[in-house]
């Protein structure tokens, strides 16, 4: 026999958390291109094995179209995981309210 | 939250692009000033900025691993010790005794890249400032 599939399942903590790791590159974006003009500042990106920012290692110096590329998508990407969340939340809201009818 | 850490890094990356234009700003206007405050013609001013880290943990994670940053900051103004330019102009009030006056060492067209690259620079801090903006109104409505 098929389990059925619980309400609050795996995936709404998978979600959360993506929304907190693009949070987080949205902050290391936004710090490599306020110091595009700083002396010897090396670029960073977020390391998903470690958790955390690393220098970047292919190109250490900011690189201002990189930076606006890897912004677009980090906001795409960051906005696909909220709509995700929403539409789960509607299914839920949904489940929730039908037992009225 | 992440997010408003993005704002205000995007914000000091804004304030620090406004001051470098106020530093490109003098030494376009002072480009024929040959009498400063301290004497001696004006040399070209350049900022210097440095990054800013976060908190007091993460300036100690930034001297062992280099960890995120808290934005940019501003060091200090430094000027640029590269000689002025000499022209031969004997009717000059600062004219030397063979005719020669000490311009100061600034180029027009190296000023005016530098503020084409500063004004985008600008333009990009806001970009992401807008972008991280719009993120935070989709948390919001997130229901």
């Amino acid at each position: 026999m098929k389990k059925a599939p619980e309400i609050f399942d795996k995936s709404f903590n998978d979600l959360e958390q993506a929304i907190k790791i693009a949070a987080k590159r949205q902050a290391i974006i936004a710090h490599n291109i306020a110091n595009a003009n700083t002396p010897g500042f090396e670029a960073q990106e977020f390391d998903e094995v470690l958790g955390k920012a690393i220098v970047r290692q292919d190109a250490k110096k900011v690189v201002l179209e990189k930076e606006l590329d890897a912004l677009s998508q980090n906001s795409m990407r960051y906005s696909s995981y909220v709509k995700l969340m929403t539409s789960k939340l509607g299914i839920l809201r949904n489940i929730a309210t039908q037992g009225k009818r | 939250m992440g997010l408003n850490r993005a704002l205000n890094i995007s914000a000091s990356g804004i304030r620090a692009e406004s001051l470098q234009m106020e530093v490109i700003a003098s030494n376009i206007a002072n480009i024929n000033t040959t009498r400063t405050m301290d004497g001696g013609p004006y040399r070209r001013r350049m900022a210097v900025f440095e990054e800013t880290p976060v908190t007091f943990q993460s300036a100690l994670d930034k001297a062992s691993a280099k960890l995120d940053g808290g934005g940019v900051g501003f060091r200090e103004i430094i000027e640029d010790n590269a000689p002025l330019q000499k022209v031969y102009n004997p009717t000059h009030p600062d004219a030397d005794q063979n005719g020669f006056v000490s311009m100061p060492n600034v180029s027009i067209s190296k000023e005016m890249v530098d503020m084409i690259y500063n004004s985008k620079l600008y333009e990009a801090n806001i970009t992401v400032y807008n972008a991280t903006k719009q993120m935070v109104r989709e948390t919001l409505q997130l229901q």
